[in-house]
Parts: C-alpha cells; structure tokens; sequence
C-alpha cells in the first residue's frame, strides 16, 4: 500500500511522461523515431497530425501495446524501455485510462457492466470473471454513469446505444478506473458536431476533476482549444511542433501540417 | 529472403500507384475460377474412367424393376395397420388348419410404441452426446484459437486433437466405443460426443479468432488479468455464438442418431437393421417418416431459437 503510495508522489513531482528519443517499430516498420517529449502533472496535451504520422502508435506505446525499441519511456514513474513483467504492466494500466474511437465498448454487456470493467485493474477476484463486483464498486460506476449524463442507460446494451451516448460510457469507464492519466484517441471521429462538443468538454471536466493529465489524440484541429493547453505535432513518426494553444493554433498547425 | 521482402514491399508501392478500380487482384480472381472448373472437371472425369474400368459403374440387372419393387413394397407404411389392419389374421398350414389368429392391428401398436421408445432413446442420445461435445470443445477450442496465445504446444495438440475428432465419422466412433462399454445408449453418447467435440472446438476458435479484438484490448488496458479479459471481453462476445452453434450441432446429432443403433449403438437405427433383415419394407417406411418428422421438428425448434439469440 505505502509503496504505491510512495509511487503516486513520485509521479506527481515527476513528469507524467518522459520520452527521450523514443523510438517504436513494428514489424520492421519505424512508427515512431527520435520523439522526445516531457507532459507534467495535469497538463492537457492534444496529439495532432496526419493518418500515419505515430499518434495512435505514440498512444499505444505509453499503455505498452507498443514495444519501445529504442530510446526511453518512463510513463507515471515506470519504466517503458527493456522487457517488462505483466504484473508491472498490469499496475501502469490501471493507472493509465483510455478512450478510443467508437466500437471499444463489449457490445453485448449493459453499460454499467462496460462501467464495471475500469475498475477490473484494482479488483482481481475471480468473482468479477461472473461480472460480479462489491457493491461500492457498482455504487461508484453508477455514479460514474450518471456523471456523463447517461444514468438511465445503466442497464441498457451499449450496442443499442448512439455513437455519442457510446462515446461517454467509454468516459465513464476511464472516469471509474480513478486514472492519473486519461488517454484518448479520436475521441469524436465518429461523432456529429453537437456530440463531439459535447464529449470533448465531457474528457476536458473529467479529467479536471481527476485532476488528471490528459492526452488526446485530435483530428479535428477547430477542437484544439477547448480540450488542450498544449499541442504536439507529428509527421512521419517524428515531433514537427510542440506549441502552447492559442486561439490560432489550429490555423497554424493547418499551415504546418499541409 | 531479405531480397524477397524488398522485392515484395516494391510491389506493394506499384500497386498503390495504381488507381484502385484497377486493382491487380481482379486478374487473379478471374484466372483463379477456371482453374478450379477445369480441376473440378478433371477430378469428375478421372472418377468417372477408373471406376468404370474396375467395373464398378453399374446398377445390376434390374435396376428398374427392382425401383418399382421397392417402391411398392415401401408405399404400404405398417403404422396404418394400427387402424386398418385385420384383427383377426390367421395363419394355416398346408391343410388348412389354423395354426395361430394373430391381431395385425395390436401387434402394429406395439411396434408403433416401441418405435416411440426408441425415437425417445435417439433423442436423449443427441442431448447427451451435444452437451457432453460441448463441454469438451470448450477448452480444445479457446487452447486452439490463435489470438488467445496458449502455449504453443497446447495449441497445436488441441488443433490436432480437434482435427482428429472431426474426421473421424460418428458411425466409426460408434463403432469404437461398442467394443469399449458395450452395445447401447452410453456407447451412442460418446460417440456423438467425440465427433461433435470436434466439430464444435473448431466452431468455436473460429468465432473467436473472427472476434473484434478492439473491446478485448480495451478491457485488457484497463490493468485486467488475463482470466478477466477472457471473462469480460472475449466470452460475453462468443457465447450467443457458441450457443447457437452447439443447437446446430445438435440438430446434426439428432440426424446422426438415427443411424447409431445399426451398430449397436442404441435407438432407432437398431429398428431399422431390424426391418431391413427382416424385409419389413412397411415398418421400413414407418420409421423413416417417423425419422422424418422427428427431425423437421426439431430443426424448426431449434432454428427458432438460434434466430432469438443474436
């Protein structure tokens, strides 16, 4: 218990991710070179640049889905470089939520089952293989559900459910695993307009209640600067731009992305 | 080797070069259906040549009256007996004296039950075998799939294991396991058992290795062990289709039953050797409307059921 505590304040006086050149490929394929980047404790950082430029990989690399072959990663005080144990991996995870685009969800299960996954990391009983979890837990994934606005769908299949409403029962789930480090990758790829708003100012707030570091993968650079603070620019796997966002920012990523 | 994949990666820039209309599969694809005609015609004419240079391609003597026959001594089912039959059938010796009376209509009865009986045998034949298949094929099936990552050496010994079981007919089976635990239903059951084993272990790694692996990786990034992101995440997804596979398997199972009892193996099939030694031809045709109808029900029942599960 002291140990993870003590890990916890590390990571708040640390950076919550360190890369010095980091470099991932994957089957021979380089996905990610030389990226060197620094993320303090609460910033909201959005990833922006074309398909194939490295930010899901970037992403899937700080999660250990993607092996680091060259460079260093330490994420939330963990080493990401070299072999590491499941159980290591396993304890990063917990800490570190996630939010993909669309169809991430187990669509047979309710939402409030799908809610119950993000707390999977802490409760390892085999009583939650039956999906049967302590009651404080579903009390806090009802809660979570309600946060997003969708407390009625709690017994809803999320396969009956809209993209949007999908969207933030993936929120939920990250909201219930209690991250110190909340992930998303196009969050809105999917969404129309009314919902990507609203999803991003849902991923924003949550993350500040957390008080949680938040990336975010953008493709829709008019979202930049309601959802981040700071933005870094890929392109062929490689940092081009690492700007604080201001009102231009978009028009200028636009010109540097072009 | 690493020439080859320069090579091969050259390839893949041409063809991305290319507009996509005019991708460069649509030449294979058409190529690829001749090819298998031709194959399919040269199969069927060597089949064709040599068995009929064994002698092997004939219909006997007589084929046609021997239709005709049949057809006529088949068209008077037995069960029609049971309401028209003589109740009062005698039997004479040469003099004519009576030897026996015997009553066609509560003989045809008795025989009507008996079928009833063994119908019931054949059917519990089926559920048992499919449960008991159903409960084998699941480990084989989640050690076989490949994107569950078994061991390697488990994996290919419950892929070869499965193999193994599905080719090997039910009859065989049958036949196997008569000589292991006697003639009758148990030998029935784990015959269906072993072959459908097979069948339903394949069946269910394909379902797995066809599963959207996003949900799956999504619950394992959220730090859960491996028994959960199999409990949370691959078997929500596959059990309405396990389920569904395994009443098909039954269906199946039901049909091959029928058959079992020709080598001992309890139900039906023992009625039909029966009838046909004997050349019953009307109770022939009883038991196969009964057989018949036994199946269009429960093929009808259990597709109903496997179109509620999606």
């Amino acid at each position: 218990m002291s140990a993870v505590m003590g890990a916890v304040k590390d990571a708040v006086k640390d950076a919550v991710i360190e890369a010095r050149s980091l470099q991932v490929s994957v089957g021979g394929h380089v996905l990610l070179r030389d990226v060197g980047i620094s993320v303090a404790a609460g910033e909201r950082v959005a990833v922006v640049g074309h398909n194939g430029a490295g930010k899901s990989s970037l992403l899937r690399a700080l999660t250990g889905f993607n092996a680091v072959t060259g460079g260093s990663l330490r994420v939330l005080g963990a080493e990401l470089s070299g072999l590491q144990t499941a159980p290591a991996l396993r304890a990063l995870r917990r800490r570190v939520a996630m939010v993909h685009q669309g169809l991430h969800l187990v669509g047979r299960l309710s939402a409030l089952d799908n809610v119950l996954i993000g707390g999977a990391g802490r409760q390892a009983s085999a009583l939650t293989w039956l999906r049967r979890w302590p009651a404080e837990e579903r009390r806090a994934a009802q809660a979570a559900l309600s946060r997003v606005g969708l407390g009625w769908a709690a017994g809803r299949r999320t396969d009956s459910l809209s993209g949007g409403e999908r969207q933030k029962v993936a929120i939920a789930r990250a909201l219930h695993q209690q991250p110190s480090l909340l992930l998303a990758d196009e969050p809105t790829a999917s969404l129309d307009a009314g919902a990507a708003d609203e999803v991003s100012k849902l991923l924003v707030e949550v993350a500040t209640e957390r008080g949680a570091t938040l990336v975010c993968v953008v493709h829709d650079l008019d979202l930049l600067p309601r959802l981040a603070d700071r933005a870094i620019a890929l392109r062929h796997g490689a940092v081009v731009a690492d700007v604080v966002v201001t009102p231009h920012t978009p028009q200028q990523l636009r010109g540097l992305l072009k | 080797m690493s020439q080859d994949a320069a090579s091969s990666r050259t390839v893949e820039h041409a063809a991305a070069a290319l507009p996509r209309h005019a991708a460069p599969l649509t030449g294979t694809r058409f190529k690829a259906l001749p090819a298998l005609l031709l194959a399919v015609a040269l199969l069927v004419l060597a089949s064709l040549w040599t068995l009929a240079a064994e002698d092997e391609l004939s219909l006997g003597r007589k084929p046609w009256q021997n239709l005709q026959r049949t057809v006529v001594e088949m068209s008077e089912p037995s069960f029609l007996r049971v309401w028209f039959g003589n109740p009062r059938l005698e039997a004479r010796d040469a003099d004519g004296r009576v030897l026996r009376v015997d009553d066609q209509r509560a003989t045809e009865r008795k025989y009507l039950a008996g079928v009833g009986r063994a119908l019931w045998t054949t059917l519990r034949i089926a559920t048992l075998g499919t449960v008991l298949a159903a409960l084998l094929a699941l480990p084989l099936g989640l050690l076989a799939a490949r994107n569950l990552h078994a061991p390697r050496a488990l994996s290919f010994g419950a892929k070869a294991v499965l193999n193994a079981l599905r080719s090997i007919h039910t009859l065989v089976f049958g036949l196997l396991f008569v000589g292991i635990v006697g003639l009758g239903a148990t030998a029935g059951i784990l015959a269906v058992a072993a072959h459908s084993a097979g069948t339903l272990g394949k069946l269910l790694a394909e379902a797995i290795e066809s599963l959207d692996m996003q949900p799956v990786d999504a619950v394992r990034a959220t730090g859960a062990t491996p028994a959960q992101v199999f409990f949370l995440g691959v078997w929500p997804a596959v059990l309405p289709q396990f389920v569904s596979q395994t009443l098909y398997v039954w269906e199946f199972n039901i049909r091959d039953s029928t058959i079992l009892g020709l080598v001992g193996a309890g139900g039906l099939g023992l009625l039909l050797s029966e009838a046909m030694s004997l050349f019953q031809w009307g109770r022939l045709t009883t038991l196969l409307l009964a057989i018949v109808a036994m199946v269009t029900l429960f093929d009808t029942l259990s597709r109903a059921v496997r179109r509620r599960l999606v």
